[in-house]
């Protein structure tokens, strides 16, 4: 079958891996044009380009997906495309390039987190289950109809940034295992019901609101971690918390009930486990306050 | 409940099930009809040939708060290279258990109550479940796992457990005629 491949993050790399290794032929990979990141702000390929023409094949990074990127999708005479974490919104006309359609695969059970987050949104919301949808794509967010699903469930520790490894490697079995059979495979119209929308991370959500009750703000800092990583501020310094789990304990929301990071919350209390000042490297708490001790009854903030 | 267990030998237990066309209304009364019979036992999976229904549908609900899973036309994948001995039992064979060994966890792929394609692994309690549930599609029951010797005893027990509530029945209905 003459497969298109269409993304762009990490997560998207051992999908593209997996159907190289499954000997699919791949005539051509899509992915979002080279940014500037990092120092220096260089223009950078996606990690979907970089690792597609590390295998020697060829990719396309269109800005948009206007009229002229759908004549040049035409031209390849796909007979399948997978979509995973493209992040460009295909035109109705581009879906109807393929001679099979198109497949996405999103990381989450649909209709559940629909959209950008899907995975730091369900260890946010405490979700203990999620998984992986392989679904005929339409042209409205996420919606269409599903041909197969792989749950997986959360860990009670488990962090965004372990799930995310976790649910990539199976978005790349079960398209590996989908693609035989996928005309057998029924699609399924997503449930009117329990919809959930799974927006971007905004910045101003990492910020730590210690009112919040000590379990609520552990999938927080859970779901954001490592990255953008929930923070906040310890002697008027800027620190972010990778982990951290709830305790027994009462006091004012933000205040240290004793020596060791034991935080009040808004019920209960979080001890923080693994921290990152600004500019230094990811420590445990232990290894932060040997150079930075913190107080009992120094508040938080 | 309309329908009751089939009692082992009946050959019904011993037919492998025919698959399901699709996941209908009439599939879902099944697996509610199943369902209401297992929390009523209380068991942690039932399959429809144990009621004398001869299609490939099963519900298991292992854990300690109630959320089942109905499975149409479950599927082995694949299963753990390490087993472990866990004592099943079967209200088809009542009055008997025994220790089976089988693998720890499995993946198994089936059609859900919406009808979709599920792939899912399944450890624990759930994957011995969903095994032994399996096995009732395939026209077997746990004995049929056990050496030639064990599902002997485990026979043979299972003929002194049957005369004895026969015995017991024959004297109940002595002292009702009395009474």
């Amino acid at each position: 079958m003459r497969l298109v491949f269409m993304g762009t993050p990490d997560f998207a790399v051992p999908v593209l891996e997996a159907l190289v290794e499954a000997g699919h032929e791949i005539v051509q990979v899509y992915s979002q044009p080279p940014r500037k990141a990092g120092r220096g702000r260089a223009l950078r390929p996606a990690p979907v380009q970089r690792r597609a023409e590390a295998l020697g094949l060829e990719c396309a990074h269109p800005e948009r997906f206007d009229a002229e990127a759908v004549a040049g999708f035409a031209s390849l005479a796909p007979e399948l495309a997978v979509v995973v974490a493209y992040g460009q919104i295909l035109p109705q006309a581009a879906l109807d390039v393929p001679l099979f359609g198109c497949v996405n695969l999103h990381a989450s059970l649909l209709p559940r987190w629909r959209g950008a987050a899907p995975i730091q949104r369900a260890i946010m919301a405490g979700d203990r289950e999620t998984g992986v949808c392989l679904m005929r794509m339409e042209a409205g967010l996420d919606t269409g109809p599903v041909l197969a699903v792989r749950p997986v469930s959360i860990g009670p520790q488990e962090t965004a940034g372990a799930l995310h490894d976790r649910l990539a490697a199976v978005s790349a079995a079960l398209i590996v295992e989908s693609l035989p059979g996928l005309d057998s495979l029924r699609p399924v119209e997503q449930a009117a019901d329990g919809v959930s929308y799974a927006a971007k991370i905004d910045k101003s959500e990492a910020r730590i609101d210690w009112k919040r009750s000590a379990k609520a703000l552990s999938d927080h800092i859970r779901g954001l971690s490592p990255f953008p990583g929930a923070w906040c501020e310890i002697s008027g310094e800027r620190v972010k918390v990778l982990m951290a789990r709830p305790e027994p304990g009462m006091g004012a929301p933000g205040t240290a009930l004793d020596e060791g990071l034991l935080i009040a919350c808004g019920d209960e209390a979080l001890r923080l486990m693994r921290l990152q000042r600004a500019g230094k490297a990811e420590v445990d708490a232990e290894d932060l306050l040997r150079g930075f001790p913190v107080s009992q009854g120094t508040t938080l903030a | 409940m309309a329908r009751r267990f089939l009692h082992w030998p009946d050959p019904a237990l011993s037919a492998v099930a025919e698959p399901v066309e699709a996941v209908d209304a009439p599939v879902r009364a099944i697996w509610d009809e199943m369902l209401e019979v297992m929390y009523a036992m209380p068991g942690i999976g039932l399959a429809a040939p144990q009621l004398g229904i001869g299609l490939r549908l099963a519900v298991v609900d292992a854990g300690s708060e109630r959320a089942a899973l109905r499975l149409a036309n479950p599927e082995l994948i694949s299963a753990s290279q390490d087993s472990v001995a866990i004592r099943e039992a079967s209200p088809n064979l009542p009055g008997v258990s025994e220790e089976v060994t089988r693998p720890k966890s499995v993946v198994i792929r089936y059609l859900d109550e919406t009808g979709v394609m599920v792939t899912r692994e399944l450890d624990g309690l759930w994957a011995r479940s969903v095994q032994h549930q399996l096995d009732h599609l395939d026209g077997r029951l746990f004995i049929d796992r056990l050496s030639r010797l064990r599902r002997q005893r485990a026979l043979e027990r299972w003929r002194k457990v049957q005369r004895k509530t026969a015995r017991k029945a024959v004297r109940t209905m002595g002292r009702k005629a009395q009474a």
